[in-house]
């Protein structure tokens, strides 16, 4: 009871969302109830417009995203070194990171099609430790960027330069 | 005031342990498309996020959604159908912006449908959806063969910046190749979460919900198993189907998956429907809620079809989106909500 009056007294934290009229069927209740609405609790912007443009975009009108990356160690020195992007990136560098410390950066050959929205880039390299390698991929496009951290440390060195994980 | 007091009065008195959902409300219906798009037949497969607006303190939810474009005919014979975007600043009903994706290239000639949201960042969206295609016209060139179920395509939702009150949103092209091409069968209702450095997509393959996982958006294998079969659970609410799976991270190792779950009589009519939650630490080994179903049609719950779990403020509301025909045949999205539900504090599905 102390957390429906505290809930009441604070108007609420716009709780779950209920019919404005009887319904057809009940959910997991078994006798009707009364449903009136009074709306939302806390001030809103009631002039909020949504718009959508008018048919596909293409790609370099996208701002620059990396969908996924993907690190493939052979076992014996070699790895594929795979980045997914949405947009029209220009430029593609990986940074493989061990014990805290960059290495040298490795560029990213660009692939796929330009005017494909999803576009994968690869690389075929030698890397020392691929298994315990963290990786630091930066994408740049015309006039966006983004970044991304994979690998063991990721999620330790993701707050360093505010890329994520 | 009221409407908590209601909410109230109506889930927690009486409220079943599992679920605690509250009473209804429709959001969406045919007639609500914009310029009447559809044969006005049904809106179904709700995919749903929220998006958060630096300055706007009331973030729009977002929902895709399925409709019926033309009637069964012989190269299609479930009709061809298109996907939609649909809006909402506020409660109530969505507001439609019509098609994203009508049948068109090779692969979606016939449907784009059961579509599947997850964000790869805060403004950009990844939306998956089941293609049909007719196996008469296909390109027999194409990877992706002549089966009539060739996979799944993909396309991005993007946010361009706001101009006053606003928000500019685009959309891309179907990407030309479908994924997981290799699902020769009458799959449906992906649903897809990033975590731990992965996409992990779950969907349904009657009777069971299979999952597979890639660290690329376009790279998924087809999983030689189910993840969950049907027919295990000691109550038996899922005996025969489960069906229409909503993948969740609570956090990078904690995942809960919605699931539906059917029994059929021997002459093929559903007796019994219901929601059910399985949880996992690793995506391979699910274990029921100890509760049972949360929803059950034999309770006098609605016959949720094409259920869709959304959770808000870290898992500790939700709500469910869901299709139910009404009297007259018509397909119509619906939305059932617990007490903590959070419309502007809805979970994201991206756990690194």
């Amino acid at each position: 009871m102390s957390a429906l009056l505290l809930l009441l007294a604070c108007g609420g934290t716009d709780a779950g969302e209920v019919a404005p009229a009887p319904t057809p069927e009940p959910v997991t209740s078994p006798t009707p109830s009364p449903a009136p609405t009074t709306g939302p609790t806390t001030p809103e912007p009631d002039d909020m417009a949504f718009a959508l443009s008018d048919g596909p975009v293409a790609p370099d009108e996208l701002r620059v995203v990396i969908a996924g990356v993907d690190v493939l160690c052979d076992g014996e020195g070699g790895a594929w070194l795979g980045v997914e992007t949405v947009g029209a990136p220009t430029h593609i560098t990986v940074t493989p990171w061990r014990d805290g410390v960059a290495g040298d950066p490795l560029q990213l050959e660009l692939g796929g099609d330009e005017g494909d929205a999803f576009r994968l880039h690869s690389l075929d390299t030698l890397v020392e430790a691929c298994e315990t390698t963290t990786w630091q991929w930066q994408v740049e496009a015309r006039d966006t960027s983004a970044c991304r951290w994979s690998g063991p440390d990721a999620l330790a060195l993701a707050p360093t330069d505010d890329c994520g994980a | 005031m009221t409407t908590l007091l209601v909410h109230l009065l109506t889930t927690s008195a009486l409220a079943q342990a599992p679920g605690d959902f509250g009473i209804p409300l429709k959001v969406l219906a045919p007639a609500d498309l914009l310029n009447a798009w559809g044969d006005g037949t049904t809106v179904g497969s709700p995919a749903v996020a929220s998006h958060t607006v630096a300055g706007n303190g009331n973030p729009p939810i977002l929902m895709l959604y399925e409709t019926r474009i033309t009637a069964a005919s012989t190269a299609c014979p479930a009709g061809t159908w298109g996907i939609g975007l649909a809006y909402r600043f506020g409660g109530g009903d969505f507001t439609d912006t019509g098609p994203v994706v009508t049948p068109d290239q090779d692969f979606y000639t016939c449907v784009a449908a059961h579509p599947s949201i997850v964000a790869l960042d805060n403004d950009t969206w990844l939306i998956y959806f089941k293609a049909e295609q007719d196996p008469d016209t296909c390109n027999p060139k194409a990877q992706w063969g002549c089966d009539r179920y060739p996979g799944i395509g993909r396309f991005i939702l993007q946010y361009n910046g706001r101009n006053g009150n606003v928000l500019n949103y685009s959309v891309t092209s179907v990407d030309t190749t479908p994924v997981l091409t290799q699902v020769a069968q009458n799959m449906g209702y992906p649903s897809v979460m990033f975590a731990d450095g992965e996409f992990h997509m779950a969907y349904g393959q009657f009777p069971d919900i299979y999952l597979t996982s890639s660290a690329l958006s376009g790279a998924y294998n087809t999983p030689a198993y189910p993840s969950l079969t049907s027919g295990i659970s000691a109550t038996g609410w899922e005996e025969d189907e489960l069906y229409t799976p909503s993948l969740l991270c609570r956090t990078n190792a904690d995942f809960a998956l919605y699931a539906g779950g059917r029994i059929y009589d021997s002459t093929g009519t559903i007796v019994d429907q219901g929601i059910g939650r399985f949880d996992s630490t690793d995506l391979s080994n699910w274990t029921e809620d100890a509760n049972g179903p949360l929803l059950r049609s034999s309770n006098g719950d609605p016959a949720l079809r094409h259920a869709t779990m959304v959770s808000s403020g870290g898992h500790t509301g939700f709500g469910l989106f869901y299709t139910e025909t009404n009297t007259s045949g018509i397909n119509e999205m619906w939305l059932t909500t617990t007490l903590l539900w959070d419309r502007k504090d809805i979970d994201v599905q991206r756990c690194p």
